[in-house]
């Protein structure tokens, strides 16, 4: 086995059992690792009708095959399981530095079942595993229990952590991995949460083997590093973090702007991009483990309002969420909610998104401040926004309650608000624009876990990032047409499924042609990829993880994109732009081999090995 | 003629300008522009966003009329169009 242990731990927490599972070398192959091979697992091994916080329901972390090589972007981690907030294949990726502790101490994953009768926290060493009574942790944040963690058993632990939302059932709970990564959408930590597993600790020194050693050390140093190094995304994330050209993609529309109803904000941008922080708030950089791209940002407010102590700062979704989109333009007030819903261990999308949604319920009189403890949020009010996120996380107070339930379900709720909502499957839409490139629409619209951009690489293909003439893509297009974008988003779907599966960063991804991406599985794990059997593989993954959503009862009906989004706005560059769903759709539909119903043939299944799924799709 | 040519975001930071006016000939594409906007900004840039050699952005680079989608490298230019740099990098 090369690349990958071959093992994996399986831990009733019910009973305390563990039990270590020998895997096949060819479910790696055909399923990559990471969110590939939990939706595998959980499809193997799950009880599928379990509901997504039932005792029987299982919670997978795995890591991908090129965790701990060195290479940049590779230290990722992936969870599944079915998500509480979307009732649909549920899966979060993260950096930092767990996916090669994992590995580290001899494992490719861990699946979790049952439920502990008691909180716990999971002791990982070198193919050494141990649950031990967390009862004193519960309760505390994120921060704190990696604190503690580390300081028991050694400063060299790597801990994932829940905090205090997941434990009251926020279903857009996070998994945080020392301190500021955080597995932030789908709910992930609120089914941990739900299993009574507060933390796992991880410390190993298991060394992994490489099909060829010699050939990947030579390629990476000689060839890919160079490359990661040199490219232009690379170095402009090194230096302005992931929020480094902001500005720019919102002068192109690019950025949803108050709850996605506006399509410039001249005098918001500036003050809340990349280089705004460079200039105000930024300490330093920090990098996921072993990534010479260095993007993270350490940040600290020394003074005013929103003073935080130095530590994790925000990205680019989290600027958008508590900033442009809330029509707030304090960067150091978007540093405070960063800071609170990592501590408290929420997402910060679905988390802003659905203030967002509120604030556009209360200025159109859906929501009335007398029915909601007297408070109204209001465009740019910040500082209600940050009040409200511990009562949020502790579903504290009637307007708290309503934003904890994500937007979705809060619009179900008061039976109102639809038209403002921005999800695809019960998931808030990430901050790109689909009426600025058509494409993203409809990557966000058959995402198999709604609205998502990184288990795709559509949006970088689509801003002209990337081109891969091998698989066809280096055809010209319209940023706002139809035109090439059904093809378009299926082929950068596979590829977002491979990366996403590997664990793997995209942007470091994206630096390599496809021959280099196939060249570095074949020399660390000895996969014997083609392009096209690599392509399969993302194939077969999307193919998986979308039929567990079936399976949960999605149908093709749910291949949609929030009304708002739908909605032109009035001004900018996207005035007037609506992306055509339903031409690109159908065009998808036909390239997948999916029938009408959006559900795939017996004969696509068959073609991809996936013949197994179709009695569960009764096909 | 003349296009007013607008810089936002990471390319602003890097050329130091928000918006520049160029006096070009008739009948100038879209093309013509970023080779002008190349030659004149060119030593500001990251070497791996613009090759002298070669008088190429690299690829993330693109421009767009203001109000409307990209243009073509071969698309003309009008008399007065407002013309905004984009560059495409943002995310995560």
């Amino acid at each position: 086995m090369y690349g990958n242990t071959g093992k994996v731990l399986e831990i009733d927490l019910a009973s305390g059992q563990v039990e270590e599972l020998e895997l096949d070398g060819d479910i790696y192959k055909q399923y990559v690792g990471g969110s590939g091979l939990a939706a595998k697992l959980l499809f193997d091994r799950g009880n599928l009708d379990a509901e997504p916080l039932d005792p029987d329901a299982l919670l997978i972390f795995a890591t991908g095959p090129m965790a701990g090589s060195g290479m940049y972007g590779t230290s990722r981690l992936s969870v599944g399981a079915r998500s509480p907030l979307t009732r649909i294949w549920g899966q979060s990726s993260c950096g930092g530095n767990f996916g090669p502790e994992l590995k580290r101490c001899g494992y490719d994953a861990i699946i979790f079942k049952g439920k502990a009768a008691e909180p716990v926290y999971l002791l990982l060493g070198n193919e050494s595993a141990e649950l031990i009574p967390a009862a004193d942790l519960w309760g505390k944040d994120t921060y704190e229990v990696t604190d503690i963690l580390k300081e028991k058993h050694s400063k060299q632990s790597k801990v994932v952590a829940v905090g205090p939302a997941s434990e009251n059932g926020v279903p857009f709970g996070s998994i945080a991995n020392d301190y500021g990564h955080h597995f932030g959408r789908a709910g992930m930590g609120t089914v941990m949460a739900s299993k009574n597993l507060k933390a796992i600790a991880a410390n190993g020194d298991k060394k992994t083997e490489y099909a060829d050693p010699e050939g990947f050390k030579d390629f990476w140093q000689n060839t890919l590093r160079p490359q990661m190094d040199e490219s232009v995304f690379c170095s402009a994330i090194q230096a302005f973090g992931t929020a480094a050209n902001m500005e720019g993609k919102m002068f192109e529309g690019d950025v949803p702007t108050k709850n996605w109803s506006v399509g410039l904000w001249e005098e918001g941008p500036e003050t809340l991009s990349g280089p705004a922080m460079a200039d105000s708030i930024l300490v330093k950089n920090d990098t996921c483990r072993g990534c010479g791209v260095r993007c993270k940002r350490i940040v600290k407010v020394e003074s005013g309002p929103y003073q935080i102590e130095e530590g994790p700062g925000p990205e680019y979704e989290t600027i958008g969420c508590f900033g442009t989109m809330l029509m707030n333009p304090s960067l150091e007030a978007v540093a405070k909610a960063n800071d609170i819903c990592n501590r408290l261990g929420m997402d910060t999308m679905t988390c802003g998104s659905t203030f967002a949604w509120a604030m556009d319920c209360f200025e159109a009189g859906i929501l009335k401040p007398e029915e909601y403890e007297g408070i109204k949020l209001e465009w740019g009010d910040i500082d209600t926004v940050i009040d409200l996120l511990p009562k949020v996380a502790a579903k504290e107070g009637k307007l708290a309650q309503l934003i904890a339930k994500g937007s979705r379900k809060a619009s179900e709720e008061i039976g109102g608000g639809s038209e403002f909502l921005t999800d695809s499957k019960g998931l808030e839409a990430p901050m790109h624009d689909p009426r600025c490139n058509w494409g993203d629409g409809l990557a966000y619209a058959v995402s198999v876990r709604g609205a998502c951009h990184v288990s795709n690489m559509t949006f970088l293909w689509e801003w002209g990032a990337i081109e891969y003439p091998e698989v066809g893509l280096d055809m010209l297009f319209q940023p706002m047409s139809a035109e090439h974008k059904a093809f378009g988003t299926a082929v950068t779907t596979d590829m977002g499924c491979i990366s996403n599966s590997a664990c793997w960063c995209e942007f470091p991804a994206a630096a390599l042609s496809l021959p280099q991406w196939v060249e570095a599985f074949n020399k660390v794990a000895g996969y014997g990829y083609e392009i096209e059997t690599m392509m399969e593989a993302g194939t077969r993954i999307w193919l998986l993880q979308r039929c567990l959503g079936h399976i949960w009862g999605a149908t093709g009906e749910d291949d949609r994109i929030g009304q708002r989004i739908m909605t032109p706005v009035e001004d900018g560059m996207i005035a007037g732009s609506v992306p055509d769903m339903e031409t690109m759709l159908k065009e998808f539909y036909e390239l997948r081999g999916l029938s009408d119903d959006g559900r795939p043939t017996s004969e696509t299944l068959e073609k991809y090995g996936l013949g197994y799924l179709a009695d569960k799709l009764a096909l | 003629m003349q296009v007013e040519v607008r810089f936002a975001g990471l390319f602003r930071r890097y050329v130091g300008e928000q918006k520049k006016v160029f006096d070009i000939p008739d009948g100038s594409t879209a093309g013509d522009l970023l080779l002008l906007i190349g030659r004149e900004y060119g030593s500001r840039l990251p070497n791996n966003l613009w090759d002298e050699e070669s008088g190429r952005f690299h690829r993330s680079i693109r421009i767009a009329r203001s109000g409307s989608p990209t243009l073509d490298e071969t698309e003309a230019l009008r008399d007065g169009d407002e013309i905004l740099l984009i560059f495409a990098l943002a995310g995560g």
